[in-house]
């Protein structure tokens, strides 16, 4: 029976209940094929179940002494057992003697208990044998499977020579070695995959290297044949594996997708590919803790320390690129990663070497190597600790835009005033995420199913408001949703004065809060009890303002935010968008620079006179002292920010700012990951992420993650992306290619930002007359108006090092914030030696600056 | 072999006997499944065993308050008795330091078997859920699910009418359960 009708379907589902009940085998892709979709949930959560059952039953046997493990001297089949070996999750592999054939074999024998009824049995038997059909030098040959008495048994071909575990244990394997064993490795995996069958525990154990350098990788297909039954497509393993028990791989070697509990495919394995490339490289593996917690974190959050200094660029690129989190950013196959592999193979040693860092040489270079490797790790622990120390960040919220139900269109600014109020309250919380309000409108444009748009942007649950205005009364109605069911969860009706509309914002978070059974620090509480009414005109003149701040109207939003400070002289927001407001025209020089940053200060000073936990007004301060490079000054503003607004994406993305500038790229690039998760909408983030990866010298990922934002947006943040990753591609050698995707519709419509990319790019493709002609063009607008950093990039690579020094030091005397990235700007690696360039980094004082 | 259900009427009367036998009768079922739950760093302080002496003690005191008067109700009470136990004992462990490195061949040793085979996730789910069900529901489950009772061995414990009944009892009971864990299934 085909369940095609809602009645078919559920006695379709009731049947496989009784199934599970009953402890009958099920086919699950029968079952998944068979069964309409929107049901598939409801088969998924049977299956778990099934699961947990035969979780129990192993359990059980385990606990009443199971097979056992002590089978030397006895006979399995025709093969001898002579001493154990090892012992692993799933069973103990022995070395035996084969006697009808006279040669000694690895005998790797399972729990057969473990595996259930017979059809999962059956599935470890086929997967073992489908496993036995690959034939691949670097695949250790299956000689046979089969059952004895109570006894599943694998009998493999023993490798006479040592894992890659022991030959790597505590000492880096030389690089061309390495490459040689990772091309091998690949090549396994590239034969495995085109078969179908995923490997789900590589690791350094798993693969032996004889004593003539030969690589064999051991144990296809068994990790995945106990954690399933069926195979699975080189890409599209996920579409069978749902299946997939984390702890089926080793933890250390275990993909991130593995321990969210995702299903296991190619890329998993390719991810473990580059932690067994990682540890050749490095005598240790990439992501280590005192145990299985911290490890997990470490996988799941945290980069892996350098690799040491001998190992050069495109090879670190290689391992990153395995090592990426997100899968999708990996290699797409085994395939690639032994292409990338052998093209570093015959690029030979000379090749290979290191490229230079971002820190001037010194008489000992390789001293100096060893302590900014140092500096580096030290760096990465700085940052795993902070985020350890970090409370649980709890359930994720999207608030959806308030809609406004007056009846007038003029009355819409309370809702969108609202939906920022709520937004910023939320983020105020340390135990709940909030997305940012980029996200709420991308989600409220493009209408969809709510359950798939939590999928795509990761959150719990939505908030729904509507406002309505009568008169002088306010009412807002508040639900809140969970997303994956679309149910509502929690009710509530709010009666106020317009005036209180700030209050009324709180009040929604505290019973947000209170329904999710989420605590609340004291100071949480304070804050969120503390607000206040405002005068409406104010109100709504801050909310305009606000708008034109997402708008980049910066002028405007200055004029809006005066206007409500006016209207009420005691709003504290309104004096920190304002505040926020003469920071932006400083940095963009639309108004006197000494002027702006003067009403920034008194701006955010007033803000925080009357409300100190103004995340805003901290984050404006920060920038006024950054401006004026009291650094430490700077970061206890940050500080501040983040300990009155820790769900902020714009908390994060200031900390990554000053994080690539002081040059802590690892720090850098988490804080602005951390940004793009809580502003996943955003592009501008997006593009800011590909900022933070590129000044970390992480390039091949600032390409991806700009080429994110050319595919995405089709505003300023793709034009800004696009000459960013024309930069990219002329840090790497491709400038022709850049200059020509840059100049592909034309120079006349260019903005300012991208003339001033063209002007390097050119230089960089040896273009330099095209080059200068730019830079002529450039420092012809008024003054101000091109940033200097990039007149003396595009001047520094067309030769005119002199004029390039000349137009940093202007900028440095007048204190142009421009020029701060200049320290770690890989456009000036050529001057790092210069003197006069010393000298300008060492004035910003950003050498000294204190860690955030 | 009497009856659970008569030796538990003894022991609210204040019978001794009845009470160590349905302990040595019930403790085997119990401490399998307290192994299941507990991760290998939680063991060691205090054994299986003392914490299933502790959640039966507790759910022999509470037989007067509670109606447990068949074997399927006892046991939902001392499971529910015993996960307080076992939470608490893992709360112990990571109370004190931790020496030794981890073994990579092993799994994890940071979570039980249940939740290394099973999945910590749905474990955690699959226990908010049970709170969702009858009361009859819950137990049937547990016993069949949990503990591997045979359907005859759940008619028995629950005194149903019949083994038909009983496994009719779990099923549509796990049919609920898959009801109830459709909106995490995505994770699971």
């Amino acid at each position: 029976m085909t369940p095609d009708t809602p009645a078919n379907r559920d006695e379709a589902l009731r049947r496989l209940a009784d199934a599970v009940g009953d402890r009958t085998p099920v086919d699950w892709q029968a079952a998944f094929e068979a069964i309409p979709e929107e049901s598939h949930d409801e088969l998924r959560a049977l299956k778990a179940l099934e699961r947990l059952t035969r979780a129990h039953e192993m359990v059980a046997e385990e606990f009443e002494g199971g097979p056992a493990a002590m089978l030397e001297g006895t006979t399995i089949a025709h093969y001898r057992v002579i001493e154990k070996l090892g012992e692993g999750g799933m069973g103990v592999v022995y070395r035996a003697r084969d006697d009808r054939l006279g040669r000694d074999i690895a005998l790797k024998v399972l729990h057969p208990d473990r595996f259930g009824d017979d059809s999962m049995r059956r599935g470890l038997l086929r997967e073992a044998r489908l496993a036995g059909s690959l034939n691949d030098p670097n695949i250790a040959t299956v000689y046979d499977v089969g059952e004895s008495d109570r006894y599943v048994y694998i009998a493999i071909e023993c490798v006479d020579g040592a894992t890659l575990h022991d030959l790597a244990q505590g000492r880096a394997l030389p690089t061309s070695t390495a490459i040689e064993y990772g091309i091998q490795i690949a090549s396994a995996l590239r034969a495995a995959h085109a078969a179908g069958i995923v490997h789900r525990d590589l690791k350094s154990r798993n693969i032996c290297v004889s004593r003539s350098g030969l690589v064999k990788v051991l144990d296809f297909g068994i990790a995945a044949s106990t954690g399933r039954a069926g195979s699975a497509d080189a890409r599209g393993a996920h579409d069978a594996d749902d299946s997939a028990s984390p702890a089926a791989g080793t933890l250390a070697y275990m993909a991130p997708e593995l321990l969210r509990g995702e299903p296991a495919d190619a890329r998993s394995d390719i991810w473990s590919l580059g932690v067994c490339l990682y540890e050749m490289l490095a005598g240790a593996r990439p992501f280590v803790g005192a145990g299985a917690r911290e490890i997990e974190r470490a996988i799941l959050h945290a980069d892996p320390p350098d690799l040491p200094a001998s190992v050069g660029l495109p090879l670190r690129n290689v391992v990153a690129r395995c090592l990426h989190k997100e899968p999708e950013r990996r290699y797409g196959s085994a395939a690639e990663v032994l292409s990338a592999l052998k093209a570093l193979h015959d690029l030979g040693p000379g090749e290979l070497a290191p490229s230079p860092e971002p820190v001037p040489p010194a008489p000992k270079p390789s001293r100096l190597w060893w302590a900014w490797t140092a500096l580096a790790i030290a760096a990465l622990v700085i940052v795993y600790v902070a985020l350890m120390g970090r409370p649980s960040r709890g359930p994720a919220i999207l608030v959806l835009p308030a809609r406004n139900e007056s009846g007038e269109d003029d009355q819409q600014y309370l809702a969108d005033g609202l939906t920022d109020q709520i937004i910023n309250s939320f983020a105020g919380l340390s135990r709940i995420q909030v997305l940012s309000r980029t996200t709420s409108d991308a989600v409220a444009r493009a209408p969809q199913p709510l359950p798939s748009a939590a999928r795509r942007y990761g959150f719990n649950y939505a908030l729904e408001t509507a406002v309505v205005r009568a008169g002088g009364r306010l009412r807002v109605h508040a639900r809140l949703v969970d997303a994956r069911s679309d149910r509502s969860v929690w009710v509530e009706s709010y009666e106020r004065d317009v005036g209180q509309i700030v209050t009324v914002d709180n009040e929604i978070v505290l019973g947000v809060a209170r329904r999710l059974k989420t605590p609340l620090t004291s100071s949480e509480t304070a804050r969120l009890g503390a607000a206040r009414s405002v005068e409406p005109a104010a109100f709504q003149a801050f909310v305009r303002g606000r708008a034109a701040v997402m708008e980049r109207r910066y002028g405007a939003a200055l004029e809006l935010f005066r206007e409500a400070v006016r209207a009420d002289s005691t709003y504290a927001s309104a004096y920190a968008g304002l505040a926020d407001g003469y920071t932006e025209a400083f940095y963009y020089g639309q108004l006197d620079r000494s002027e702006a940053i003067a009403r920034a200060a008194a701006a955010a000073d007033r803000a925080l006179s009357l409300d100190s936990t103004q995340a805003d007004a901290h984050l404006a301060k920060a920038f006024v002292f950054g401006v004026q490079w009291d650094w430490a000054r700077a970061v206890e503003q940050l500080r501040n920010a983040e300990a009155d607004a820790p769900g902020s994406a714009q908390v994060h993305y200031r900390w990554s700012f000053y994080d690539g500038l002081t040059n802590r790229g690892v720090e850098a690039v988490e804080e602005m990951k951390r940004a793009v998760q809580l502003d996943p909408a955003s592009p501008r983030m997006a593009s800011e992420l590909g900022l933070a990866y590129m000044n970390a010298r992480q390039i091949e990922s600032a390409e991806q993650e700009f080429e994110r934002v050319i595919a995405w947006d089709d505003g300023i943040e793709r034009r800004r992306a696009r000459a960013y990753h024309a930069r990219c591609l002329a840090l790497t050698g491709r400038a022709g290619k850049a200059v020509a995707e840059m100049t592909a519709s034309g120079e006349a419509a260019m903005e300012v930002f991208e003339l001033e990319e063209l002007a390097y790019l050119y230089a960089a493709a040896g273009r330099d007359a095209e080059s200068r002609r730019i830079v002529e063009g450039l420092l012809a607008l008024p003054p101000g108006a091109a940033s200097p950093l990039a007149v003396a990039a595009a001047q520094l690579a067309s030769g005119s090092r002199d004029a390039a020094l000349a137009t940093l030091q202007g900028a440095c005397e007048q204190r142009d914030p421009r020029i701060l990235w200049l320290g770690v700007d890989q456009r000036f690696d050529p001057i790092r030696s210069e003197p006069r360039y010393r000298a300008i980094v060492a004035a910003m004082g950003l050498e000294k600056a204190p860690r955030g | 072999m009497e009856k659970t259900a008569v030796l538990l009427s003894r022991i609210a009367q204040g019978d001794a006997r009845a009470q160590s036998e349905l302990e040595r009768r019930l403790s085997p079922k119990l401490s399998r499944y307290a192994h299941g739950r507990l991760p290998a760093y939680a063991r060691g302080m205090e054994t299986t065993s003392d914490l299933v002496s502790d959640a039966l003690r507790k759910s022999f005191a509470a037989i007067g308050h509670f109606d447990l008067r068949h074997e399927g109700a006892f046991l939902g009470y001392a499971r529910k008795a015993l996960n307080t136990g076992i939470v608490d004992a893992i709360r112990r462990a990571n109370a004190r330091p931790k020496g030794d490195e981890i073994d990579e061949n092993l799994p994890s040793r940071e979570l039980s078997p249940i939740d290394t085979y099973a999945g910590r996730e749905f474990r955690r789910r699959f226990d908010e859920a049970l709170e969702l069900l009858t009361p009859e529901q819950h137990q049937a489950v547990v016993l069949r699910l949990e503990l591997g009772y045979s359907f005859a061995d759940v008619a028995e414990a629950m005194e149903s009418p019949s083994t038909d009944a009983a496994r009719m009892l779990v099923n549509r009971a796990i049919e609920r359960l898959a009801h109830e864990l459709r909106p995490f299934a995505s994770d699971l």
